[in-house]
């Protein structure tokens, strides 16, 4: 299975974020990876942080702060903000996020919604042709289907260890392939390598 | 719905085609007529307890069966068919799967002999994990039943290494249906039908293990003497 989406919950009812953690993680889609109660728990943990989803609590915001809560957050390129309800809020604080989740939202639904705010902005981020490799992943993935650790990888390429980790598992995720022998079958088969590269 | 000894073998069959494979590790070969759970159990000196919590759990991935149910089931019957299971794949499904990948991998250009090493790869884990589960498991199993809890393993540390042989099958199915340039696609398509029935059939094998295995060795493991000598 390709890897799970990472979910990071703002949110203060310690049972509605039990409750969002045992559901999404029953799907086995998602991975409640991160959780706080308050907004400055958040912030300190943010810069380290790279969720695919963030779900928050519009009940965490003044009142005057609501209709431009977005802005509060710097958001990686691809993460999706998701309102999570649990009472009414008006129509501005609501076109804030990229979709809204109530409470009363059954599963399904939920994962309707997930998936659309997942696409939503995948799409943003990449949007020419976002399920192929880019020329950098194709780079570390001949790297890597030649026998080259991550650190050689990051040596060659005057990368970060972190950023060639970054770069594979967008190349899992695309290609579906975990296993670093199966990297080096689609490399052959894709005439990125030769034989002789891996012999 | 769950199996009962009442059941005709072939209506269990209709069921669920799962069945294909479990009947014959029973020794249950076709042409079975009308005959029912019990009737075969009583013919082949099949354990029927084990052999309907088999076919149960194999049919309702779902169904987790009561400890109640399964102290009815000798473990050293259980071992026994799961060492079938085990020849079964290497000598069989796992052969019969090669030869399939190995028509795809001739059927391309060169670079597609790469695929049949790949392939021996993902089979010699799966070998590895077998070995270990006959060599560690079973045997350890073998003596807590004949002489009670042993000091140098408990089922704990096989449930940990239960370990993920699913990878490279889930990179081969990836491979397969995306980046096999020029083939004959109903020589590809057969291989992935195979391949999609073997990595099915393997689950619930491990589910066997998961749910039937490990549960009755713990409880033995907690040493209340019922399968002690």
């Amino acid at each position: 299975m390709a890897s799970k989406y990472k979910i990071a919950v703002v949110e203060p009812a310690p049972l509605l974020v039990a409750g969002i953690k045992a559901l999404l993680e029953e799907c086995g889609e998602f991975e409640v990876a991160y959780t706080f109660n308050t907004l400055h728990g958040y912030e300190i943990r943010a810069p380290h942080i790279q969720p695919d989803v963030l779900v928050v609590s519009p009940a965490l915001f003044d009142f005057s702060a609501r209709a431009s809560l977005r802005s509060f957050f710097t958001l990686p390129e691809g993460t999706a903000l998701v309102g999570l309800v649990a009472s009414h809020y008006d129509e501005k604080t609501l076109r804030q996020f990229d979709v809204v989740v109530d409470v009363f939202d059954d599963l399904q639904s939920v994962l309707l919604k997930l998936r659309t705010a997942l696409k939503l902005n995948s799409d943003s981020a990449d949007s020419n042709d976002s399920y192929n490799l880019s020329d950098r992943e194709l780079e570390i993935l001949v790297a890597v289907a030649k026998g080259l650790t991550n650190k050689e990888i990051a040596e060659q390429h005057d990368i970060s260890v972190n950023t060639v980790i970054t770069h594979r598992k967008n190349i899992t995720r695309k290609t579906g392939i975990k296993s670093v022998s199966g990297l080096t079958v689609y490399a052959l088969l894709n005439n990125l390598i030769d034989q002789t590269d891996v012999e | 719905m769950l199996f009962s000894e009442k059941m005709k073998l072939a209506d269990m069959m209709l069921a669920s085609s799962k069945l294909l494979y479990v009947f014959p590790r029973f020794g249950v070969r076709l042409g079975f007529g009308e005959k029912s759970v019990s009737d075969i159990c009583s013919e082949l000196e099949i354990s029927m307890p084990l052999f309907l919590q088999v076919c149960n759990v194999y049919t309702n991935p779902d169904y987790l069966p009561e400890i109640d149910d399964l102290r009815r089931i000798e473990l050293p019957e259980l071992i026994a068919y799961l060492r079938n299971s085990h020849s079964d794949y290497l000598k069989l499904r796992i052969a019969n799967l090669r030869s399939k990948i190995m028509k795809v991998a001739n059927g391309c250009d060169k670079n597609c002999s790469m695929l049949l090493k790949f392939f021996d790869g993902y089979v010699n884990e799966v070998v590895k994990h077998f070995s270990y589960e006959e060599k560690t498991v079973f045997p350890y199993v073998e003596k807590l039943v004949a002489h009670g809890p042993q000091a140098e393993y408990n089922i704990g540390i096989y449930e940990k290494n239960h370990t993920d042989i699913e990878e490279k099958l889930d990179d081969l199915k990836n491979i397969l249906i995306k980046y096999v340039p020029e083939s004959d696609q109903s020589v590809q398509r057969e291989a992935l039908r195979e391949l999609f029935l073997f990595e099915e059939d393997l689950n619930r094998h491990a589910l066997i293990e998961d749910r039937i295995l490990v549960p009755l060795v713990m409880e033995l493991e907690k040493g209340d003497g019922r399968y002690g000598k």
